[in-house]
């Protein structure tokens, strides 16, 4: 007796007992049927069925609201971040303007605060503009054939940013941002997925990248290094853009602020 | 006649009170409407073949649900819930259709 052979024969598919009871029964006597109990057991039933369609009925909108909710909680954090993002600005500027009060009051001070308006631009703690280059690169043309991803493309990877990145700073460059991005000794180059981080922000072909220095010795001795090298070869493979351009002003901003690692905050001064 | 009443009077009841469903017992419910029904549809096909009789159909009825919610509830303790639930389902479902096709064939010689 197979479960699975009575099911596709469906003998068994009425429930034996009902045989077993017809069996019992003197011959000829009526079957007892339909009594009270049927009608509990079946009013049980539909009691069931609509408690299962009620409930799942009262529950998708309850999913409907709770991504509503998401989403809500989502702004509002984004809102306030940016009003938190606004204050932190506005203690900075404030507590610069302190600093420099400060130092301004003796000899040393005023020599600190000289140092540091010379260093600051070069740390990218402060706004920088001077000569320099302005590079565009940009994604190649996508391969021909019917395979839109294969590996041949000419997409620009986060690793080629930061080679032609390293080779800037080793050709001399003093200050260097990517689409309007500064960048800092410590800022990182990465790639979540297709996109391109710079400082954790996602930032979009094309890629500007705006370089502070002297012109000229940079372009040698970018086109003698690693870097260089690289860069012409893409172009000269996979058909990405790589142009160099001499500007006699480049602007760059400043960085955010570095997160403090040994400053703390003083509790109940 | 007495059964039809009793169905509606659940479904006006359901109706009416809109009771909760306790969060423990939500992944038994579906198993054990299904199973139920497996149960009303043997019940039906019996009255129709002239061997129905009220006692079976109450015991069936009623082991039917609490087994089919017992073997889903032992299946999420081993880790195998949902497994067992789509086990639980095909077997009702067949024989869901087995009775269903009997009746048809009972009710309209076809």
């Amino acid at each position: 007796m197979s479960l699975l052979a009575d099911l596709i024969s469906g003998r068994d598919a009425i429930d034996p007992g009902y045989a077993e009871a017809a069996a019992r029964r003197a011959p000829g006597a009526p079957a007892r049927h339909l009594g009270l109990p049927v009608a509990v057991v079946l009013c049980l039933l539909g009691l069931l069925l609509t408690v299962a369609v009620v409930q799942t009925a009262r529950e998708r909108p309850a999913a409907k609201r709770e991504r509503a909710a998401l989403i809500e909680n989502i702004r509002d954090r984004s809102t306030a971040n940016e009003e938190l993002e606004r204050q932190a600005e506005l203690l900075r500027s404030e507590s610069a303007r302190l600093q420099e009060r400060q130092l301004d009051r003796s000899a040393a001070g005023r020599q600190a605060r000289d140092e540091l308006s010379r260093l600051a631009p070069r740390a990218a703690a402060a706004e920088m503009s001077g000569a320099g280059l302005l590079i565009s690169v940009d994604d190649g043309p996508p391969p021909e054939g019917p395979s839109p991803d294969s590996p041949v493309s000419g997409h620009i990877y986060d690793h080629d940013l930061q080679t032609l990145v390293n080779g800037l700073w080793a050709a001399g460059a003093q200050g260097i941002a990517i689409n309007g991005r500064r960048l800092t000794a410590t800022t990182a180059i990465r790639a979540a997925g297709e996109a391109i981080l710079v400082d954790y922000r996602p930032i979009s072909p094309p890629y500007e990248i705006s370089v502070v220095g002297d012109p000229g010795d940079i372009q040698v001795e970018l086109a003698d290094s690693e870097a260089g090298r690289h860069m012409r070869t893409l172009q000269s493979t996979f058909g990405i853009r790589y142009d160099l351009r001499e500007e006699s002003s480049v602007e760059l901003p400043k960085a955010g602020a570095p997160p403090l690692r040994y400053a703390k905050e003083v509790r109940g001064g | 006649m007495i059964a039809v009443i009793g169905l509606l009077a659940g479904v006006v009841i359901g109706f009416a009170l809109q009771p909760d469903v306790p969060l423990w017992l939500q992944p038994y419910l579906p198993i054990a409407i299904v199973a139920s029904l497996d149960a009303m549809f043997g019940g039906l096909r019996a009255r129709l073949e002239g061997v129905f009789d009220e006692k079976v159909f109450v015991v069936s009825f009623v082991s039917n649900t609490i087994v089919a919610a017992l073997i889903v509830f032992v299946g999420d303790r081993l880790g195998v819930g949902s497994q067992l639930t789509t086990g639980v389902v095909v077997v009702l479902g067949i024989r869901i259709f087995t009775n269903l096709a009997a009746i048809r064939r009972r009710l309209f010689r076809a």
